[in-house]
């Protein structure tokens, strides 16, 4: 029964990818032939897990699952006097999926192991935790190792959904709110690690650090290194995805040799580049937030 | 030959010219990376083994300097595909 686990798993992120990239929204999604769109920015499938209506005359209600509708130019309209929704997208239910297909990986990966490998599987296993334990060793030090799965995962998140688009999909990573959520997350971990080290009054030191008038700009680099984090890997996958669509949109029926070869740039090297930066300065900003020297112990003097 | 230039047109005209002008910002990560990848082809030709390493070095820093004209591709796609302007065009005799 436990080998049931993972394909358990994937059976039900494909199922509940299927509803919302499947389900009918409309007119949009069907291809006009009396010229060509591109349909990279185009839209998304959307479900609304909740909403909350107020009606006309001021009660207010709670819809459960209710499809969004799209008008012709593909862009989302809801009904009239939605206060509230909490949306799930095509790009999180194709998360799951790249999270299904990773962890379906790596659990086939680690089954096994023996003390001397001897097999393939095993190499690459180890090959694998080794590059993400150099990595953090490397960029955090040696407290920091138990920080390492959690680096390998979000490396190999954002590297299989924007390898995605190389099989026709639209990659995950090409939707902001996927990055923004990894890039709150990073936010999150810093607080935390500050006022873990630090305690608060270590976290309220450090945004004094070096002179106290640099308060604000302190304040202020907290919010923009995450979100600089985001709009960088963002804004690269989203480049990479327009242009792919624009060369393959320009030759029509030509696409034969082209696109793959240009796609090996934009698409492969993008992603796993994206990927590295990505989790590198994750590490040098959750390291870069241990406060433990500000706050000096009484047992010290 | 006399044409009325509505609002409208207006305000997308502006829209097309100002995404185009944001995107001569991407001349400043070009002229960038090129020194910095000149000057990583000298540290090369000065230390070969330690190839690997500028490499790497070479890569991250060419992704953290890209950042900004990422910002000004952004705000173009911004302008183009959301018209931010579009609801407050009052259209006045």
């Amino acid at each position: 029964m436990k080998k049931l686990i993972p394909l358990l798993i994937v059976a039900l992120a494909l199922g509940l990818a299927s509803f919302t990239a499947f389900a009918d929204a409309g007119s949009a999604g069907e291809t006009k032939e009396e010229g060509r769109k591109i349909e990279i920015l185009g839209p998304r499938e959307v479900v609304s897990v909740f909403r909350v209506v107020e009606d006309a005359d001021g009660g207010r209600r709670v819809e459960f699952f209710k499809k969004s509708h799209c008008d012709e130019k593909g862009n989302l309209i809801d009904d009239e006097g939605v206060v509230f929704k909490f949306n799930l997208t095509t790009s999180v239910t194709a998360q799951w999926v790249m999270l299904a297909i990773a962890g379906t990986l790596f659990f086939i990966l680690g089954k096994d192991l023996k003390i001397v490998p001897t097999g393939k599987k095993q190499m690459l296993a180890e090959w694998i935790v080794g590059f993400f334990r150099g990595m953090v060793k490397d960029g955090m030090g040696e407290k920091y190792l138990g920080y390492a799965p959690y680096i390998g995962g979000v490396f190999c998140l954002s590297m299989f959904s924007s390898l995605s688009s190389l099989l026709g999909m639209r990659s995950p990573t090409a939707d902001i709110s996927i990055i923004a959520g990894w890039g709150a997350m990073t936010f999150i971990l810093v607080q935390i690690n500050k006022i873990k080290t630090g305690g608060v009054i270590g976290a309220g030191k450090s945004l004094l650090q070096p002179v106290a008038p640099l308060l604000p700009i302190n304040l202020l680099s907290e919010i923009t290194n995450p979100l600089s984090q985001t709009f960088r890997h963002f804004g690269n996958i989203l480049a990479g995805t327009i242009i792919m669509g624009v060369i393959y949109f320009a030759l029509h029926y030509f696409a034969v040799l082209v696109p793959a070869v240009l796609s090996l740039y934009f698409d492969i090297f993008g992603a796993v580049i994206q990927a590295y930066v990505f989790t590198t300065l994750i590490t040098v900003y959750v390291s870069g937030a241990d406060c433990s020297a500000l706050v000096k112990k009484k047992s010290e003097a | 030959m006399d044409f009325q230039v509505t609002a409208q047109g207006a305000v997308l005209a502006a829209e097309v010219m100002g995404a185009g002008i944001a995107m001569l910002a991407n001349l400043g990560p070009g002229l960038g990376e090129g020194i910095s990848c000149s000057k990583a082809v000298e540290a090369v030709g000065r230390q070969p083994e330690a190839a690997g390493v500028i490499t790497r070095t070479l890569i991250i820093g060419d992704a953290i300097c890209e950042t900004s004209g990422i910002y000004a591709f952004i705000f173009a796609l911004l302008i183009m595909f959301t018209h931010p302007f579009s609801g407050q065009i009052n259209i006045t005799a």
